[in-house]
């Protein structure tokens, strides 16, 4: 299969994602990323006005910068049936961040296929096993349509300000990722990171976030994550262990 | 305010009698009816135990319902709401009158032929606000477009407590694209108790509340599959003010002087 092809919205923490062979005709969208930096502090989408460059074999680059706050730079490479991201943030401030993330966004609302503003095909995992997102616990919020979640090994999204101000995390645990799996049975896309600091999905938008975090850092100091985005055909039980697998050998 | 016609008057059973007047009005939209939702107490969300019992039935967790509960009986005083959603022709008439921006997909500025009265789709908050001051009129509360809805009896679906698949627009073979739109008055079967027609499906219908920067949107669309989702009480669709989904709509209201 050929690789999948990127399309950046130069200027802007954007990413097109076009010509995916497990989903011919369709478009996804990356908001890589809608939020980025200290947790109790991120500068939003539109806070800054990125470079992107293309590195070769439909690989491209965004680098930003904030005077005084932050600089990041995340590497986008297409492969098959996934999207590598690595990235790498460094506390350009002179606070200490107790929490760092990048709020990276996964917009499948223009995919037909597998757009699900009523999260019945959305899937998620904890202790282990796989679960319907509509299985898990949630909570209203004036933005009804929006949810996030802890996720193992984390801090308690309550504990983040980033995501206790959407007054909308329940206490389910679950572990970093969020698929949803095409109409056909027959196909999912999915997002993961690591590591993973929390969840989110927007039924408005179908858009689904696993968001990475870089812990905690100092003035000066730089972390590094990745996330997968991926395009896949087959089971999810598969998938999961093929992702599994991917974040291990990271 | 216009003479009243034969067919401006309806009586309509639900649990009980319910009589309703419809309005007929000019206004500086179109020739649209507005009905009289009489004043008094009505029966908003669900209580703990039936959102229990769907959610069971529909494989949710019942927090998935939470915004519905507790279910609670609220006075509301009369008001006048649109027997059905803003259509295209009547959106048009409004750009054409104010230069408001027509919308993406009307090829050459006019809407298509065969969506003249769909309701109008891809529409925020903001073109839904404009639309109603033109009109001199505004967006129902969630609450009043839950009682046009359900009627003083709190019923499931404003046609009764009993899903009616021919009812209303929706998606029922899941598919991709879903069926789109659908004439406004294509479904009378889905008439709620009071006569207001398409509420559920079709649209999702902006509502005046909550405030900036996010407004409710209720009564499922042409795209929900799943039956909960269409219960009049559910409340689990809001958007952006600036967002303008394909899938979203309005209806107007008004005071009753």
């Amino acid at each position: 299969m050929p690789n999948i092809r990127l399309q950046p919205v130069q200027g802007q923490m954007a990413l097109h994602v076009l010509d995916v062979p497990t989903f011919p005709g369709e478009g996804f969208h990356l908001g890589i990323p809608e939020a980025i930096g200290d947790a109790a502090r991120c500068v939003w989408f539109g806070g800054v006005e990125p470079v992107w460059e293309e590195l070769g074999d439909g690989a491209w680059r965004q680098t930003a910068r904030r005077e005084g706050e932050l600089s990041y730079a995340i590497t986008a490479t297409p492969r098959e049936d996934v999207v590598e991201l690595r990235l790498s943030l460094t506390n350009e401030s002179d606070r200490a961040w107790a929490q760092s993330l990048a709020f990276n966004c996964f917009g499948c609302g223009g995919a037909g296929s597998v757009s699900d503003h009523e999260c019945v095909r959305h899937w998620c995992g904890s202790g282990g096993e796989l679960r319907r997102l509509i299985e898990v616990p949630r909570r209203f919020s004036p933005r009804a349509t929006v949810q996030l979640y802890s996720v193992e090994g984390a801090p308690p999204g309550a504990d983040l300000p980033f995501v206790a101000n959407f007054a909308a995390t329940p206490d389910a645990v679950l572990e970093g990722w969020l698929a949803i799996q095409s109409r056909d049975e027959t196909r999912l896309v999915a997002t993961a990171s690591r590591p993973a600091l929390f969840l989110f999905q927007n039924m408005e938008y179908s858009c689904i976030h696993s968001a990475p975090g870089f812990g905690p850092l100092g003035p000066g100091e730089t972390g590094e994550a990745a996330n997968l985005v991926y395009f896949t055909e087959g089971p999810l039980d598969a998938w999961r262990r093929r992702m599994i697998a991917d974040l291990r050998g990271d | 305010m216009a003479e009243l016609s034969r067919r401006d008057w309806l009586t309509l059973t639900g649990t009980g009698v319910v009589g309703a007047l419809a309005v007929s009005r000019s206004t500086a939209a179109e020739e649209g009816d507005m009905i009289l939702i009489p004043g008094g107490p009505c029966v908003l969300g669900t209580t703990e135990d039936e959102a229990a019992r769907v959610a069971r039935e529909h494989g949710y967790h019942v927090s998935w319902l939470s915004g519905e509960y507790p279910q609670r009986q609220v006075e509301l005083p009369s008001f006048l709401i649109a027997r059905y959603p803003v259509t295209n022709r009547q959106f048009h008439a409004f750009c054409q009158a104010t230069g408001h921006s027509r919308r993406g997909y009307w090829r050459g500025g006019e809407p298509p032929a065969g969506l003249i009265d769909h309701p109008v789709t891809g529409v925020n908050r903001a073109d839904a606000l404009a639309y109603c001051a033109w009109a001199r009129l505004r967006l129902p509360t969630e609450a009043e477009w839950e009682k046009a809805a359900r009627g003083p009896d709190g019923r499931t679906f404003p046609w009764g407590d009993e899903f009616d698949p021919d009812a209303c627009q929706w998606n029922p073979e899941k598919l991709a694209g879903g069926p789109g739109t659908a004439p406004v008055d294509a479904h009378p079967r889905g008439a709620g108790p009071y006569g207001v027609m398409d509420m559920v499906g079709n649209v999702a219908e902006w509502c005046a509340d909550p405030p900036p920067p996010h407004g409710a949107l209720r009564g499922g669309c042409w795209m929900t599959s799943e039956r909960l989702n269409l219960r009049a009480a559910a409340r689990n669709m809001n958007g952006f003010d600036n967002n303008a989904a394909n899938f979203y709509g309005f209806r107007c209201a008004k005071d009753v002087d």
